[in-house]
């Protein structure tokens, strides 16, 4: 991704195959498609539309404001399943060979594949869409903490016994600090993750949310706000990978 | 034996057998949760049998197979060279890339309406689908795997007099193939998972559409056997594409 | 000068799917107090082994290690190890706060020692903002700051580049000079070795064995028992380094 401290003239060689795309994207759109493909100035009319207007009855700041909801609560659940097992995994040996047949069954089922089941259980609730979520959140969480932890250099684990450190201050004071950026590239994973689920669990069955919204325009049909609602969904997910960069700044700043 | 190897025997026969003492006393509804009989029970009676959802469980499975692995091919086969051409020649990288990004940003999911709209409901528009989510990470890893190619390589082959098409058939192309692999086992990954998303929400036949349907139905043991194929076919597909992987970078790369 | 250490017919393998290698093949020596002892070997030999087993991280097979007075040890690691989410202030006081030493004795402690290897006025930095040579100082400063009897150092300065491996040098013999230690010190490095050492045990390449022990007393004390700086282009230095090599 561009970094923001380009000079102009790159900026400007960057943008042009955009504004080249944009301009065959008009034509098709005017002259070819228009009934399947919305214009580039009615997609920007229709953005100005939903940030003023209510659709399906509500506000977009309430739609996003659902996906965003769903997505943060199973996030949570599943990190905080997650990242102490993958710890504890990483940690003792026989935990790990115990657990570990069960839980790459576990993974190697598509987290989407839980939506039927979580159908039958918590119809179309909310419940149901946090489920998925949390689901989606759990393997890389434990994958990467686990990961952390079996990497962690064993000289300073070493170090820190020779030092006098007894195994619960070793684990807090040594494996967890050493295994936090893992940790948090296995965060950073699963949120991405959920958000992709958010929408796929959003466009199967919900009431509300951008997922909602973008298969709401599908069904009656309006292609501006199908594309509208992708375009947010794309502004709305990059801001949140930024979020998550300049937070591992802070979080681990010795790296 | 390890104590280890022993765990990771024991513990999933373990699993199994409280999980079927629990279906044997009720204590789990099978409404809900099935168990490993029923499961086995249900596989065996399914695969020849087009109850209740029109297709025999090889007729879905053939389905879902086919339409991944084309849109997958599809999207290996123009992604990767795309890939490596971009990370090759600045010109294309520097026409491409600034429409890719913004490309990248739009979740896969999220194409499903248009999808629908352009080419109606269909195989050709579910391997759409999974051609879009494959073709990000295919290009993504190619174009990396090229730009970390290591200078001293290029360099030598230069040397010795190599054309820069020799050098990009000989030096470059081997040298990423690690990290195209990388890209093409994300891409399967990924379309896998969209492709259950595109079978739920429309389709007639596959896999995730019979867990769909299945859950409509209040058919648990369905749901659960096909997560669990969905799964192991998930799985299994991968352990090829890393076999595949491993016979065609036999040798070693000295980093 | 009374011993500090007894090695007697350790035997260490290890064994893993391919087999099992023998890694210490009886060996057999003593370690007397504050000397500086040198312990010579081709890379890969064991010597890091025999080091870890000292310290208690690994088991043996046969024979006994035995260890007079306080199990306190220091041990300073090849690829220095320091905790790089910690200052260098934080990383030499840990060992002190694991001991439970009071806040204002352990700040005492550790400044002199941060001083001692020459890193004043770096406290508060990170691993990651300081050089290799420094990294390896606040690695040696941390096992000093717990007052152990004994330092072992796994090939220090091995991951540095020559000027500061000499620098480094020097630097450590006035620190054992000043602190009394006994320490044991693993290279592979013949010239490293003669500039150091009282005394060098060469062992052979795998199973390591001894091969022969050289006592090294030239330059080393003055007339007042000041600490000498060897000439590493002296005769002395230069018959030795040729004896070392052609043994090696």
């Amino acid at each position: 991704m561009i970094s923001v401290k380009l000079p102009k003239k790159d900026i400007m060689i960057y943008a042009l195959p955009i504004v080249g795309v944009l301009l065959f994207w008009y034509i098709l759109a005017t002259i070819f498609y228009s009934e399947v493909l919305p214009t580039p100035l009615n997609v920007i009319r229709k953005i100005g539309y939903l940030l003023t207007h209510e659709v399906a009855d509500k506000t977009l700041y309430r739609h996003v404001g659902r996906s965003l909801f769903r997505m943060v609560t199973g996030l949570v659940i599943g990190i905080s399943l997650g990242v102490p097992l993958g710890i504890f995994m990483g940690w003792n040996r026989y935990f790990e060979s115990a657990i570990k047949p069960l839980f790459e069954t576990f993974r190697m089922i598509p987290s989407l594949a839980w939506i039927p089941l979580s159908v039958l259980f918590f119809g179309t609730s909310e419940l149901g869409k946090i489920f998925i979520i949390s689901i989606a959140a759990f393997p890389p969480s434990v994958l990467n903490s686990w990961r952390g932890v079996r990497l962690v250099d064993p000289d300073m684990v070493t170090a820190a016994k020779i030092l006098g450190a007894k195994d619960l201050t070793i684990m807090k004071s040594v494996v967890l600090p050493a295994a936090l950026p893992s940790i948090f590239a296995g965060v950073q994973y699963a949120v991405s993750i959920s958000w992709m689920c958010i929408l796929a669990a959003e466009l199967v069955a919900a009431g509300e949310g951008l997922g909602f919204l973008t298969f709401y325009g599908m069904e009656i049909p309006d292609t501006s706000l199908i594309a509208a609602g992708m375009l947010i969904i794309g502004v709305v997910g990059f801001t949140i990978s930024q979020i998550l960069r300049y937070l591992e700044r802070v979080i681990a700043p010795w790296k | 034996m390890k104590k280890t190897t022993l765990l990771t025997i024991l513990s999933p026969i373990l699993f199994l057998f409280i999980w079927q003492l629990l279906r044997w006393f009720n204590i789990i509804n099978p409404y809900y949760i099935p168990g490993p009989s029923d499961l086995i029970h249900t596989f065996i009676f399914k695969l020849f049998s087009t109850k209740p959802d029109g297709s025999t469980l090889l007729q879905h499975t053939f389905s879902s197979l086919m339409t991944s692995l084309t849109g997958f091919l599809l999207a290996v086969g123009v992604g990767v060279p795309l890939g490596l051409f971009m990370g090759w020649k600045k010109t294309i990288d520097k026409a491409v890339r600034p429409i890719f990004d913004v490309f990248r940003q739009i979740p896969s999911p999220s194409w499903i309406p248009f999808s629908i709209l352009w080419f109606g409901i269909g195989v050709f528009q579910r391997g759409f689908i999974v051609w879009q989510s494959a073709f990000v990470p295919a290009v993504i890893n190619s174009y990396y795997g090229i730009r970390n190619v290591d200078e001293v390589y290029v360099n030598v082959a230069r040397v010795f007099g190599f054309s820069e098409n020799e050098i990009f058939r000989k030096v470059y192309v081997p040298a990423s193939l690690p990290q195209v692999f990388t890209g093409v086992v994300t891409a399967y990954g990924i379309s896998w998972f969209v492709l259950a998303a595109a079978e739920m929400l429309a389709a007639t036949d596959g896999l995730a559409y019979m867990i769909w349907t299945a859950s409509r139905l209040g058919r648990s043991d369905l749901i659960v056997l096909g997560m669990l194929l969905i799964g192991f076919i998930g799985a299994g597909l991968t352990t090829v594409i890393r076999r595949v992987e491993r016979y065609f970078t036999k040798y070693e790369t000295v980093r | 000068m009374s011993r500090k250490i007894e090695i007697g017919n350790l035997s260490k393998s290890f064994t893993s799917r391919s087999g099992s290698v023998q890694v210490l093949k009886e060996i057999s020596f003593e370690v007397f107090e504050k000397e500086f002892l040198v312990i010579l070997g081709p890379g890969g030999c064991g010597k890091t082994t025999l080091l870890k087993i000292i310290v208690g991280e690994l088991g043996f097979d046969e024979g006994r290690v035995n260890i007079r007075g306080g199990k306190n040890i220091g041990f300073v690691f090849q690829s220095f190890s320091i905790f790089p989410w910690m200052t260098v202030h934080q990383n030499v006081e840990f060992g002190l706060k694991m001991r439970n030493v009071p806040e204002q004795e352990r700040r005492e402690i550790t400044s002199k020692y941060i001083d001692l290897v020459g890193l004043k006025g770096f406290e508060g930095y990170y691993p990651k903002q300081i050089s290799g040579g420094m990294k390896q100082r606040v690695g040696i400063a941390r096992m000093l700051a717990i007052s152990p009897e004994i330092m072992l150092m796994d090939n220090p300065f091995g991951h540095l580049d020559a000027q500061t491996k000499y620098h480094l040098e020097e630097e450590l013999l006035r620190i054992w000079d000043a602190e009394r230690k006994t320490v044991v010190f693993v290279t592979n490095d013949i010239e490293e070795a003669i500039f150091l050492a009282d005394r060098i045990i060469l062992l052979s390449k795998l199973p390591a064995e001894i091969k022969e022990q050289f006592e090294v007393s030239f330059q080393r004390r003055g007339p007042n028992g000041e600490l000498l700086r060897r000439s590493r282009t002296g005769d002395k230095f230069l018959k030795l380094r040729k004896t070392l090599t052609e043994v090696f």
